[in-house]
Formats: C-alpha cells, structure tokens, sequence
C-alpha cells in the first residue's frame, strides 16, 4: 500500500472500504465512551426508548472513582485524568468519523489503548479489584485479563487507520489539494 | 502535528469542563480527601472500652461498632434511629453473601437510577452503615460521598474492614437478591 516516496496510500477500494469501516467503527465507540464518561448519555434517560442507551452512562465523579481504584496515579492528577481521557476520546472519534486528522486521531486512539492496557495489567498484577468503566456501563465489570485481550483486538482494528490513513469518504480527501498525497 | 494539535484541543476542552463542573469536581475533590491514617487506633475499635456513641463515631468505624449500630432496633432505646446497611459491592459479591437486610447500591446507582425505591423515604438522620470489600476497596466512599452529598444524608459511616472483616468476626451473612 505504499507509494513508491514511502508515503502510505490505500489503492484497493476494498482496502480503503475497510479503512472506513475501522473509522466508523471505532469512531463511534469511542464517541459512545467518551460520551458516556462525560455524563452525557445520561441526558437521554428522559426518553423511555432511549433509556437503555442512558443506562450504560456514568458521570465524571464515576469515572474518578474507578481511576483512584487502579491505584496509579497522584491524587492531584485525578481531577485532570478524569476530564482529559473522555475528551480525547471524544474529539479524536469525531475526527475518525468525518476523516479529519485521521492518522494522528487513530494514533491518539491507539496510545490510550496502550496505556489502558498497561494499567490494567498493573491492577490484575497487584491482585486490586477495580471496576473497568472504561466505556461506561457498557462492557463493565472488573478488570482482567478479558478486558485486556478486548483492548488488543481495538488496538488491531485501529491499527491500519493510524498507518494507511483514512480510506474514503473522508473530509481531509476534499480539503488536500488536488494530486497531493491521500491519507497524510 | 494532527497528534498534537489533537491533544492541545482535548486539553482545552477538559480543561474548560473542569473549570465550570462545579458539582462534580466538589465530589472528585470530597472522594480523593482519604482519612490520613485510616489504620489508628480511634477507627478500628479502639472504642471498646468507652461506651458506645453515635456522636464519637469518625466517618470510618470497625465491625465491633458496625454491629452496635445493626443492633440499635433491637436495644433499650424505646426511639432507637432508622439503620441501613448497604453493600456497594458488584451484584455477584452481594447475592453470594451479603450483612442481613442490606441494601444494595454501588456508585454506579447514582448515575442509572437503581437506588432503592425506599430511599426517598428514608429519614435524613437514619445511621447508614456502607460497606464492600474492605482494604483498597473504594466503593464504599463513593457510595458514602454521594449518599452525603447529593442525598442528604447526615449520618454515613464507613465499616472499614468490610465484609470479609464482618465474616472474620463470625457474624450472620445471607445469600439473595437484592431488595431494591
């Protein structure tokens, strides 16, 4: 897939097709996580259709408590860790979505994974039990060795975004000028 | 540069909504102030001797006090308070073994509307006893901040050795679903 100047190009439209669908796909769980870290899916709980959406939500005091459960960092760092991960979370899945920085959105993606991963094998190590609220209510339980094997098939799939690029239908495709490079 | 710029934004933006969260970084704030020394002496028993009081009691007490607290109905008091117990451990740990009559509820109950039905009802100064795994578990001071903050509640304590202190002191357990 790569040019012949090194840079990285998807050719195969079934390549770039599954370019966008490791977008989308992790797009839009990522902006389900963040959402659902930030409290807002918990704004939905009016609506009775909507309620099992909402159920899967926490809020940021919720999230706190279970980054304290690892045992990790300062307590100072807390408050900043607690609104910075669903953050990034959020802008770098709006941008996997609409296909704007893509590359460095999906790099993003893939060192918080990596840094999930490691805390996580950390917790299972000192035998501490925490609850993974790593997207909300959603997939939750305690931290194991499952949640980790989780995070390493995300880290797969996203993978080839933060390498090849963004596929098609992406917003970066229309702002390039014409003839530069696809996925830069 | 995406990488950074990416970042820089999310920085702002957490930045920003920590800034105007008021509420809820007055709960982070409130959970993250730990007792200095939650192992001396005043917190775990150390009150064995002098009689029991609800007005000595710190925020975290031991099993000796905890059942105190539990036998409050049953005592000479003719106007004894209203007692909870609530376990804020996952629904697994609850329904395997969990302090007769307890409750339950986990940080999370907050946020999904699973408290009890009954809490509304509850009297403000009830004496509620939180408890979970004991040691690094960090449930319990979750459920006790939000129990405080966000409920009211005036009288939240923390039984420090949880459960497996309760079991270790060879007090009843029950199995069951939870009644809320």
């Amino acid at each position: 897939m790569s040019t012949a100047c090194g840079t990285s190009v998807s050719t195969s439209k079934g390549a770039r097709l599954g370019l966008l669908a490791a977008r989308w796909l992790m797009g839009g769980l990522f902006l389900f996580s963040g959402a659902a870290k930030l409290g807002w899916l918990k704004a939905l709980g009016g609506m009775a259709i909507l309620s099992p959406i909402a159920d899967q939500g926490i809020d940021p005091y919720t999230f706190a408590g279970s980054i304290k459960g690892f045992d990790i960092l300062h307590n100072d760092l807390i408050p900043y860790v607690t609104f910075l991960v669903p953050w990034l979370e959020v802008l770098c899945a709006l941008a996997l979505l609409i296909g704007l920085a893509t590359r460095g959105a999906a790099r993003l993606i893939a060192a918080l994974l990596v840094l999930f991963c490691l805390a996580m094998v950390t917790v299972i190590i000192r035998k501490i039990d925490v609850e993974c609220t790593c997207f909300g209510n959603f997939l939750g339980g305690e931290v194991n060795w499952t949640s980790i094997l989780r995070n390493i098939v995300l880290l797969a799939i996203i993978w080839p975004v933060a390498h090849y690029g963004a596929g098609m239908l992406a917003v970066e495709h229309i702002l390039l000028a014409p003839g530069a490079p696809r996925g830069e | 540069m995406q990488f950074i710029v990416l970042a820089g934004l999310a920085a702002g933006a957490a930045g920003l909504h920590l800034r105007t969260a008021d509420k809820q970084r007055g709960l982070i704030d409130e959970s993250l102030k730990r007792p200095a020394d939650p192992g001396a002496p005043e917190n775990t028993g150390g009150g064995a001797e002098a009689p029991f009081s609800l007005e000595s009691l710190a925020e975290m007490i031991s099993v000796d006090q905890a059942l105190h607290i539990y036998n409050l109905p049953y005592g000479d008091d003719p106007q004894p308070p209203s007692v909870i117990f609530i376990d804020a451990r996952e629904r697994d740990h609850y329904v395997k073994g969990h302090i007769p009559a307890a409750y339950h509820v986990i940080p999370q109950s907050f946020v999904n509307d699973t408290l009890p039905a009954d809490m509304e009802f509850w009297p403000k100064d009830s004496v509620i006893v939180v408890y979970c795994s004991g040691g690094d578990c960090d449930a319990s001071h979750l459920v006790r901040t939000r129990l405080i903050h966000e409920r009211l509640f005036t009288r939240v304590f923390i039984m420090e050795a949880g459960l497996p202190g309760w079991i270790d002191a060879q007090l009843p357990t029950e199995p069951g679903e939870p009644p809320n």
